[in-house]
């Protein structure tokens, strides 16, 4: 008797991880984890390269799981997903740590979202190994996962992020084009450890090297923290008051070196330099207080989510990393940029 | 102040709250289950994937950290104390074991026990012997683990933990997270201590009724000083399976975990008031906070929603609790 209701029962497990191995499955003509040619392309090229984005076949459902939806960049992501996913009839799911610091919260988070076995998963991980038990359950259950901007993790289909080299040599490179004839400036860093800061600082001082009138007097941390790097601006204006322009890895802690310096000295004196793009540092550049920001997209990279689904689900062989578009902004251009619309 | 207090009480009426305590404990131990059971229910009708296999098993390796942690939590509110360092001695703890799992598998294992021994028995020594507010100590230390988190490594996060401390920590034995087997020894442990042995009787009359316990022979100060040490000893084991399910130890780690493991206690039916409460519940009462936030990701509930729903249903619990113990 007791044995009958065993066998019975080992059935039907047998037959519900069938079920759900074959439903993974069926529709699936290939790998979620393509081999690409190269390793990255520039998102401008992407449609030359691989033709235009497959449409759905079937209703599609995404996922995201995003840092926190308390910072308007991580917002603009999820805005950029959920307006690109009704284009195609995607339904698209969002949910988000409560800060930039919760990993455990967050990789419950993606664990929850996967066991609904969505046809994508979009992930903006905390560190770079966090989510990485997600990333290896995703790959064995062929679901394609796309990593959104800063930290990557290893084995996933594709990290969509710009090149932040690439935007620290902005900077400099601004700083040069509005002072040729060179001038003292300062840094104000990211926190330590995080990459995004990292490679801002090394694209920064690697540009500014080249331009030897251009002399780095200062590189502090600023912990991406605006009070932080008000603080450590009104200390390097005190020691250097012929400052001449300062970066801030990000706009958060540009606005803070704002403050430090209308009080200090005076903003026609100090060029102050940003990241990201934030509507209020736009503003601010509008209103030529800020004299730029090199902004990245992420709405565009929402939007660049959801292409890269499509095409990893149309079986396109995507590369590693998609290189996705930055640009200087300037009271000029300023209107060139406008926000986009989150509801 | 608080000692104060206790003696100002009327004796005969604590008598009676304390008998009728009793009297609701299987009502109250009931309910315990209950509500968590109901849960659960309803999250199963609601979606189509929270009943499955796969998903309790993720419910109980995503609350295993904090059951861990709320165990001990349970221990120091049952002496009628609190300890919010938790989440701090998690950080410290974790960054010193990922930092000497270089030097060997037991020499991070172990150097980070006895840092979270040492953390425990600070708060302990401070509360117990300097007669000190254990809220004030313990929001006090709760600032200077966190800092020395940070010295530590000079807000570094470490990468690159070893494979076997991985699989230790979160890996599977027979499909079963090892997290989740984890706590459940834990929680076992600590109900045979607190049934069947002197330590728990102690514990249980420390809380209940310093002055009587005091006079009965107890020795108070050692008493408190052992549950600390106990809280900070198991905080560190949490650290581990964090440290290990992550990948990474950053000296933020654990940060707000001190809220979920009180939540966990107070549902599961611990008295802030002392000398009541269960390690069995509070493993209950973390499942029920897990299982809370799962079903409402699963029905894509906003997170923002999520962090009212949780707090919603602590104060709920406590309302039941309060309501199962009035004396009648």
């Amino acid at each position: 008797m007791t044995t009958r209701i065993r066998d019975m029962w080992v059935a039907i497990t047998a037959l519900a991880l069938l079920g759900s191995a074959s439903a993974a499955f069926a529709d699936d003509a290939c790998s979620a984890y393509p081999k690409a040619k190269t390793d990255k392309i520039d998102s401008s090229v992407i449609d030359k390269e691989f033709g235009a984005v497959p449409a759905p076949k079937k209703k599609l459902h995404i996922a995201y799981v995003t840092k926190t939806l308390i910072n308007e960049f991580w917002q603009d992501v999820a805005a950029g997903i959920k307006d690109e996913a009704s284009k195609y009839g995607i339904a698209a799911d969002v949910q988000a740590a409560k800060d930039e610091n919760s990993m455990i919260e967050q990789l419950n988070l993606a664990q929850t979202m996967l066991s609904q076995k969505p046809d994508a998963l979009l992930l903006s991980p905390q560190s770079d190994s966090n989510l990485a038990p997600v990333v290896e359950a995703a790959r064995a259950a062929n679901i394609p996962t796309i990593i959104i901007d800063d930290a990557r993790t290893d084995g996933a289909s594709t990290y969509i992020g710009t090149d932040q080299v690439a935007i620290g040599a902005k900077a400099a490179a601004f700083l040069h084009q509005i002072y040729p004839s060179g001038g003292k400036v300062a840094q104000i860093e990211g926190a330590a450890g995080s990459p995004n800061a990292r490679l801002r600082i090394k694209g920064f001082k690697e540009e500014l090297g080249k331009y030897s009138n251009l002399q780095l007097v200062a590189s502090q941390p600023g912990n991406w923290d605006r009070l932080t790097a008000l603080n450590a601006t009104a200390n390097i204006l005190r020691a250097t008051p012929d400052l001449a322009g300062v970066y801030a890895n990000n706009d958060g802690m540009a606005l803070g070196v704002v403050e430090a310096v209308s009080s200090a000295s005076s903003l026609d004196k100090v060029a102050v330099v940003g990241t990201d793009g934030i509507r209020q540092a736009k503003k601010s550049v509008g209103a030529g207080e800020m004299r730029a920001t090199v902004a990245e997209f992420p709405f565009e990279e929402g939007k660049l989510g959801v292409q890269m689904s499509l095409r990893l689900l149309g079986c396109q062989a995507i590369p590693q990393w998609i290189i996705s578009p930055q640009a200087v902004i300037t009271k000029e251009s300023v209107k060139d940029f406008p926000d986009p619309k989150v509801n | 102040m608080s000692d104060l207090k206790t003696l100002s009480r009327p004796g005969t009426a604590d008598q009676k709250v304390r008998a009728a305590a009793r009297s609701g404990e299987l009502i109250q131990k009931a309910s315990v289950a209950i509500g968590c059971v109901a849960l659960f229910l309803v999250f199963s009708l609601l979606t189509k994937t929270f009943y499955q296999p796969s998903n309790l098993i993720d419910i109980m390796l995503q609350s295993s950290i904090n059951a861990v942690i709320a165990v001990g939590m349970t221990l120091v509110i049952m002496t009628k104390g609190i300890d919010l360092s938790v989440g701090s001695i998690v950080g410290l703890s974790s960054m010193v074991a990922a930092h000497l799992l270089a030097q060997g598998l037991l020499v991070g294992i172990g150097a980070a026990l006895v840092v979270g021994l040492v953390c425990g028995a600070i708060n302990g020594i401070l509360i117990a012997k300097l007669k000190l507010p254990d809220f004030i100590v313990t929001l006090g230390t709760l600032s200077v683990y966190r800092g020395a988190a940070l010295i530590y490594t000079d807000g570094q996060p470490i990468y690159g933990l070893s494979k076997e401390f991985r699989a230790i920590f979160a890996g599977h034995v027979l499909d079963v997270p090892t997290p989740v087997i984890l706590a459940l020894v834990v929680a076992a442990l600590a109900f045979l201590l607190v049934r069947f042995t002197a330590l728990g009787e102690q514990i249980i009359a420390v809380g209940g009724n310093e002055e009587a316990a005091k006079l009965s022979g107890v020795n108070i100060e050692r008493v408190k000083i052992t549950v600390y040490m106990v809280s900070g000893i198991l905080s560190s084991l949490a650290g581990f399976v964090l440290i290990a399910r992550i990948g990474a130890a950053e000296p933020i780690g654990g940060s707000g975990f001190e809220l979920q493991a009180i939540g966990s206690a107070v549902i599961g039916g611990a008295s802030l008031f002392g000398g009541i409460g269960n390690p069995l519940g509070s493993l209950i009462g973390a499942l029920t906070l897990g299982g809370l936030q799962n079903g409402l990701t699963l029905m894509n509930i906003p997170s923002f929603w999520q962090y009212v729903a949780s707090g919603v249903v602590v104060i709920l619990a406590v309302f039941a609790d309060q309501w199962t113990r009035k004396p009648r």
